[in-house]
């Protein structure tokens, strides 16, 4: 299926059928972005749809020149950033002020053991703050590149490579605390 | 270590999620009802979120006093005491309570037989 850039220009003419069509057209690569950064169904699913929220309330900011399906990419990409930056204040927040558990914590790699050791990984990947999280995902998931990163990210390439580096060494640094991974 | 780790992002790779056939729907009707919601509380989108409330408490001030404005009758421009007392005031005892120089001989002597009346 080939984009047509007309759609845009009718969707910011307030056309629902063109709207509908960009939608459809699009929510995959929305999806599969998301997916790179939530777990959960339900949770990909409502980010997709402040997406498409977002981009049709802001669509007037689109040049008819621009590259509508990197703008959207850098839309979604803001959205799962800052429900990542939400969701780890809230984190943070209820490991302070939530209730406190009564017996010996239980070893995260315990609750999310999974075939090859992933559940371990993917616990050092959630660690990592978002600003470092993204560009990992996008380059080592998504296969970017690091100008499209940057692209995405609204940054010049040579940050993306600071973060990138910083996001390998912490990843690391996790991996290397792990408890499964100290045992002999 | 590494070859794991490659594995694990080849994992990440393959775990995609696809959108159902009604999440079009779905997110037409979210616009719709957008939309709708927006149309209703016109006059407040325009006001910033936190600055609402004291947007609201100005509008209710200004609608009082327009309400005063409008409802009170409007106050001798005497005062409220000299607006109960004038009736029974003569044209001297005006003069006195209100501490004018009298301009005129006339009403010089008025005044000079009013104390003496009293």
């Amino acid at each position: 299926m080939t984009f047509e850039p007309e759609l845009v220009i009718r969707a910011q003419a307030g056309e629902g059928a063109a709207q509908e069509e960009l939608v459809r057209q699009f929510s995959p690569m929305v999806f599969r972005l998301v997916s790179r950064f939530f777990r959960h169904r339900e949770d990909v699913e409502d980010l997709a749809q402040d997406v498409f929220f977002k981009v049709f309330t802001r669509i007037n900011q689109v040049r008819p020149d621009e590259n509508f399906p990197g703008w959207l990419r850098r839309v979604t990409i803001n959205t799962c950033y800052d429900e990542l930056r939400r969701t780890r204040r809230r984190n943070a927040a209820f490991e302070i002020y939530g209730p406190q558990q009564e017996s010996e914590p239980v070893a995260a790699t315990e609750v999310l053991v999974e075939p090859g050791d992933f559940g371990i990984a993917r616990v050092a990947l959630d660690a990592l703050d978002p600003k470092l999280k993204i560009p990992l995902i996008l380059k080592e998931v998504e296969e970017l590149s690091v100008a499209e990163i940057a692209q995405s990210l609204g940054i010049t390439q040579t940050n993306v490579k600071v973060r990138l580096f910083r996001a390998r060494k912490k990843l690391a640094a996790n991996l290397a605390q792990s408890p499964e991974l100290k045992r002999p | 270590m590494n070859s794991k780790l490659d594995e694990f992002f080849k994992t990440e790779r393959a775990r995609v999620f696809e959108p159902d056939p009604y999440f079009t729907q779905r997110v037409m009707a979210r616009l719709a009802a957008q939309i709708s919601v927006q149309r209703e509380n016109g006059i407040w989108d325009g006001v910033l979120s936190g600055a609402r409330p004291v947007f609201a408490l100005a509008m209710v001030l200004l609608l009082a006093f327009m309400a005063i404005q409008l409802f009170l009758p409007s106050m001798p421009e005497h005062g409220p005491i000299d607006a109960v007392l004038s009736p029974d005031q003569t044209d001297g005892e005006h003069l006195i309570f209100t501490g004018a120089d009298p301009s005129s001989p006339e009403l010089e002597k008025m005044i000079i037989i009013t104390e003496d009346g009293q």
